[in-house]
């Protein structure tokens, strides 16, 4: 024991002789156990907060399947008589609820009080928990929290104007759909502060009733309420636990992905490490230590590397997702038109598995130099007949490149899930790492055989760089892994943002667009129309769709899109019938976009059921158009099936005389120009990808690491070799350039070789986890410039980190270099 | 009276257990105004009609609500038989309470008010139970008239006329997987009992405080019970016998009240018999009834006639609660002897608070069935 205590505090001691080696290590594994941390954090955030926001019209944790409120509220409001016509009626998942937003006066901070008819929640009691405790308290969100903490209600109360009434107070985590803070408190208490406290039949806000799910009586309300009443069934075409997976699987995928290039990294920092020490180990051994005490110790400090590493690493980590959650938010509202904003951010409970997988990370990751310590220990022959090893190993990369490609063309053909779709991912990568250890010796012997009339100094340069290559395998794994998710995103990415481009500029037909409430649109464009200018509204409804007796009836919005020949080429459609706009016209036919035929497996010429005007229409599929970016089904159908019912909300413009057309509106509308909303569409979406390309260039960057790593080890291996070649009189700049050469070779064949499975990567994500995580999917276009911008990039990085050692060798004198102290 | 303690028993546990709850967990100490156990009742009672002796209680008003008092509730309970040749027995319970919440003024959304609902049916196979709540104030919750009209969504009981009976009673509820609705006629064959001294009810022995209570225990029952299985209905056709009370008072209990077990039943020969004890802390239970004749007459059953033992027990396993299940009533000076047995097993109601409410039969001296009611443990 005491033996094993005095070799561990003499491990100790020699890890500040080894800085830079325990050094990288650290940093590999609080890179690592940053990234995973992080991605796992955001990851339980967005969807616990989605669960949250789901349900944020009342500001309880509820499902909502609609919301009912009146078209026109001063005219003919939601009353507590329609309420309780709903509740007689027994749809007793009918809730009350109003929102009023209030500024505080001493800052931006909006917040919302929300008023719900507490007591009626009462019936969902066993599944939440009691939400009759609002019935005699408030819930407020976690800033308005603290301050209450500190201050006290009164002057909030003085802030909003208004005086909150004295009720026991908790925090609440769902927050506002619009961001800002929320007041929650029973509907009695709501009315109690806005208004004199009369019994008077008049409410003084605007009612709404929310329809709790999961089977809420959507047909049964639609029947019992008067038609100015505006039913919002809200969506949920992907199961809410389900609507952000896709994005979190990304998310995992590169996190492990940077988890994966990380453990090469620790691999070669313990290669240099462990090695570095075989002096200290022999010498130990000499004074009579076992091996297998010298391994446990060596264990040992290993071990609280990891621990110390991944702990830093966690909380780095924490760090890293505060910094990630504002570009996360922006990709999740990008992708899925839902606002997350990541307050509840719950790292500690992650500290101690992360810990746990750093510290098997480690162990596995020092299993390579123990067996090397071993055979030096023991005095074992090294193995160093490298032709040998390499043929050996040429066969079990082919073998490995066979089975992967086996796999990926199995999966191909059997297996159409995101996990499969993954998987071959993964297969790619594999199939990549295993083909570059083929190819490696294959290019360098050929590149042998041409520089053979060269100098001797290039033809030893490139024959030296098979050992290198033999020597630098992990972390030229993790350099080509690297760099074909980079490739393979930036391509994806590229496909997208340049299909979306396409799109957006093809269905902008018209010159302006005007946003505003539904009641304004409509009398804006008669007057437009009026004035000789052609405007067309979207209305739209929300409604039920079913395919077939078995399919029961299922939400979905419903469109109205003009047909004048404009608008016809401006659709961009996947497949379309030759009647289609004929039929379209005809209010036959109906147009749906491909998340729906996906989904649904609905192809053309289906029919399919919608209620529209409280009848069904049964309709026939003429086109399945494109719908970048949109999470839900929708059709499309001619606009007078939808001019009684639907409500509008956007109207397109045609008329280059903007001052005219501004003139015309009122002043509660906004037009904005086919350019501005171009312009504003695009800068969404680069933000949308901002975390993408960030965490794109990190894996990046900590595979140049690695590789850098690797080079700095073989230069201390490889010392005794260069010393000879400078003592037979190569100059030193000769020499350098020599050494740039061997490494410039590995990393160009490397980065050649990363294209073609990049490609493969990228079509893959397109093609396959696109169409399996959004079900739609857009042309795949193999961008020259990403690609060659990546191989830029790396082999700049690469070569720049590579000269660190190189150029740090020469501090050495040939003779120091000579010196055997191992 | 059994009702009245019943009743104010019903809201201090409800709103203690909501007292306890995570969002009072974390009450920043913000007073809650004088409102107390979550606010469906008020502590302020002493500013609220209080229950005198010797008031006459008129009818069809006194069915409609007294507002001005603390608490309140229409009760009603049935053992129903399958009109089939297995004679399948059904019991069901619907209950309405009213809170008066004291300093809560009226506004535009509720009247100061809060009404409480629980409807139960055990079926041969199962048990349905669901509570409902809602602010005073709207139409869908309440007591009207013209005609008598007691609703909570669509809960309803809605009789003929301003008198009790006849009327129909509406009820479903939901379980996993399974829903039931039941329709029922209503139909008096007897008079309405006031219970205790002309409808005053004492709740103590120290007689301080009372209630206002009647009863009418001659309720002829026929109606459907629908049950929707797996997307199967299964309706069935019961008939038998119902009790109802109302009661209303805002004279709480003291703090020494630690529950009550309470009797209705209805005897073979067409008598029914009203028995309660008040169990008290560091004092003798407070046992009392009404013992009513086939054709309306009844006599009260002062504390100390009736002797009440408990002799079987039953464990609801969830809550670790023991309720005494099995009892012997004897009322000597009417040589009445009774054995009670539950008529099926966990006839507790879990809702916000736990409470035993169970179809009983009666064997002994005389036999029938009836209901029983246990709280407090």
């Amino acid at each position: 024991m005491k033996q094993a205590r005095l070799v561990v505090l003499v491990l100790l001691n020699s890890a500040r002789k080894d800085w830079t080696q325990v050094l990288f290590t650290l940093i590999a594994i609080i890179v690592g156990s940053a990234g995973l941390s992080a991605v796992l954090v955001l990851n339980n955030a967005a969807q616990s907060e989605y669960q949250s926001l789901a349900n944020n019209a009342i500001g309880l944790p509820y499902d909502i399947a609609a919301i009912i409120s009146a078209q026109q509220p001063t005219k003919n409001p939601v009353t507590k008589d329609i309420y309780s016509q709903l509740r007689n009626a027994g749809v007793s998942s009918a809730i009350a609820f109003s929102q009023i937003d209030v500024q505080l006066d001493n800052s931006q901070t909006k917040v919302t009080l929300i008023g719900v008819d507490a007591p009626a929640l009462a019936i969902f009691a066993n599944q939440l928990g009691d939400p009759l405790g609002l019935v005699e308290s408030m819930l407020v969100t976690s800033q308005l929290h603290a301050q209450i903490k500190e201050n006290g209600l009164a002057p909030l109360s003085m802030a909003f104007g208004i005086e909150l009434p004295q009720l026991p107070i908790a925090e609440s985590s769902i927050k506002p759909a619009e961001g800002g803070e929320a007041i929650i408190l029973d509907l009695y208490y709501f009315t109690q502060i806005l208004s004199v406290a009369k019994a008077d039949a008049k409410l003084p806000y605007e009612l709404k009733i929310a329809i709790l799910g999961p089977n809420a009586p959507i047909e049964q309300v639609n029947l019992l309420l008067p038609e100015h009443f505006e039913i919002k069934t809200l969506f949920k075409p992907i199961d809410p636990a389900s609507v952000t997976q896709s994005l979190h699987l990304n998310l995992i995928a590169m996190s492990i992905v940077m988890f994966i290039v990380c453990f090469f990294i620790v691999v070669n920092a313990l290669n240099l490490l462990i090695l570095g020490r075989t002096r200290t180990f022999k010498t130990l051994r000499q004074l009579g230590v076992e091996r297998r005490k010298l391994i446990l110790a060596q264990s040992f400090e290993l071990v609280l590397y990891a621990i110390v590493g991944g702990l830093v690493g966690v909380f780095a980590g924490h760090f890293l997702a505060v910094a990630l959650a504002p570009a996360l938010a922006l990709t999740l509202a990008g992708l899925y038109n839902i606002n997350i904003g990541f307050m509840h951010l719950n790292t500690p409970h992650l500290a101690l598995p992360i810990v746990a997988v750093c510290i098997v990370s480690m162990l596995l990751a020092a299993s390579l130099p123990y067996r090397q310590l071993n055979r030096s220990l023991s005095r074992q022959k090294f193995e160093s007949d490298l032709d040998s090893n390499s043929s050996r190993a040429s066969i079990v990369f082919v073998c490995i490149l066979l089975v992967s490609i086996s796999v990926s063309v199995w999966l191909w053909f059997s297996g159409n899930t995101l996990p499969g779709a993954f998987f071959m991912l993964g297969c790619v990568v594999i199939s990549g790492i295993a083909g570059l250890f083929w190819l490696y010796p294959c290019v360098i012997r050929k590149v042998v055989a041409i520089a053979e009339s060269w100098h001797p100094v290039w033809h030893w340069s490139f024959a030296h760089s098979l050992i290198v290559a033999n020597k630098t395998k992990l972390a030229s794994a993790a350099f080509m892994i690297a760099l074909v998710t980079h490739i393979g995103m930036n391509l994806m990415v590229g496909s997208f943002r340049d299909a979306t481009n396409t799109w957006l500029e093809q269905r902008l037909v018209g010159n302006f667009y005007v946003y505003g409430d539904s009641e304004s649109i409509q009398t804006v464009r008669k007057t437009l129309q009026d004035n000789n200018i052609r405007a067309f509204a979207r209305y739209q409804i929300d409604t039920q769709f079913s395919i077939d007796d078995k399919t029961p009836n299922l939400p979905i919005r419903v469109y109205s899109y003009p047909f004048d020949q404009n608008y016809q080429k401006a659709m961009l459609t996947e497949t379309i019938s030759d009647n289609a706009w004929q039929s379209f016209e005809a209010q036959q036919g109906v147009f749906i976009n491909q998340q729906f035929a996906l989904r649904h497996n609905v192809m053309l010429n289906d029919a399919i059921t919608m209620n529209i005007d409280g009848t069904p229409n049964k309709m026939f599929v003429k086109a399945i158009y494109m719908d970048y970016g949109n999470p839900f089904v929708q059709a499309l159908v001619s606009p007078a099936m939808l001019k009684a019912t639907g409500s509008t909300r956007v109207m397109s413009v045609h008329t280059e005389d903007r001052a005219n057309t501004e003139a015309l509106l009122a002043n509660n509308l906004t037009l904005y120009s086919r350019d501005d909303i171009l312009k504003v569409s695009m800068q969404a979406f680069d933000r949308t990808f901002l975390i993408t390309d960030a965490l794109n260039i990190v894996t990046l960057l900590v595979a140049v690491f690695s590789l850098t790593t690797s080079i700095i080890l073989l230069e201390q291996k490889s010392r005794y070799v260069n010393a000879l070649m400078r003592s037979f009189g190569v100059s030193r700049r000769r020499f350098t350039a020599a050494l740039f050469s061997q490494y410039g070779l590995l990393c160009l064949i490397t980065a050649i070789w990363a294209i073609p499975f990049g490609i493969a990567f990228a079509w893959l994500l397109v093609t396959q986890v696109n169409v399996f995580a959004f079900q739609w999917q857009f042309p795949f276009i193999v961008q020259t410039g990403p690609i060659l911008m990546a191989i830029f990039i790396s082999l700049a990085l690469v070569l720049s980190l590579a000269a660190i050692p190189i150029v740090k060798r020469k501090a050495f004198s040939i003779s120091g270099q000579l010196t055997c102290k191992d | 009276m059994q009702r009245l303690v019943k009743g104010t028993l019903y809201g201090l546990i409800v709103l203690g257990i909501i007292s306890t709850t995570y969002y009072f967990n974390s009450n920043d100490g913000a007073d809650n105004g004088g409102a107390l156990y979550g606010g469906l009742i008020s502590q302020q009672t002493e500013s609220l009609e209080q229950v005198v002796k010797g008031k006459l209680l008129q009818f069809p008003e006194d069915h409609q609500p007294h507002p001005e008092f603390a608490i309140e509730w229409w009760y009603f309970t049935a053992n129903l038989r399958a009109n089939t040749a297995s004679e399948q027995s059904y019991s069901l319970q619907y209950t309405l309470f009213r809170f008066n919440q004291g300093n809560k003024r009226a506004n535009a959304w509720a009247d100061g008010q809060m009404y409480m609902a629980h409807a139960s049916l055990h079926t041969p196979e199962h048990h349905y139970f669901s509570e409902r709540f809602a602010r005073g104030g709207h139409k869908h919750v309440g007591v009207t008239n013209a005609p008598l009209t007691l609703r909570m969504d669509n809960w309803l009981w809605q009789a003929n006329t301003d008198l009790l009976l006849p009327a129909a009673l509406n009820l479903n509820m939901s379980s996993a997987e399974r829903d039931v609705s039941m329709q029922f006629s209503l139909d008096a064959s007897g008079p309405l009992i006031l219970q205790g001294e002309s409808g005053y009810s004492e709740k103590s022995s120290t007689g301080s405080h009372a209630s206002y209570y009647y009863s009418q225990p001659f309720i002829q029952v026929e109606g459907m019970i629908t049950e929707n299985i797996d997307a199967t209905a299964d309706p069935v056709s019961v008939s038998g016998q119902g009790w109802f009370d109302h009661e209303w008072t805002s004279q709480l209990l003291d703090q020494q009240t630690l529950g009550w077990d309470w009797f209705s039943i209805h005897f073979d020969d067409g008598s029914k018999l009203m028995a309660f004890q008040m169990r008290l802390k560091d004092s003798t239970d407070f046992v009392t009834g009404t013992l009513i004749d086939r054709s309306g007459g009844s006599s009260v059953l002062k504390n100390g006639s009736i002797t009440l033992t408990a002799n079987d027990y039953e464990i609801d396993q969830e809550s670790r609660i023991q309720y005494p299940v099995g009892w012997r009533l004897r009322i000597s000076k009417s040589n009445i002897d009774l054995n009670i047995s539950p008529q099926r097993e966990k006839q507790w109601n879990d809702g916000r608070f736990r409470y035993y409410e169970g179809a009983i039969t009666v064997s002994g001296t005389h036999t029938g069935e009836g209901f029983m009611e246990l709280t407090g443990y």
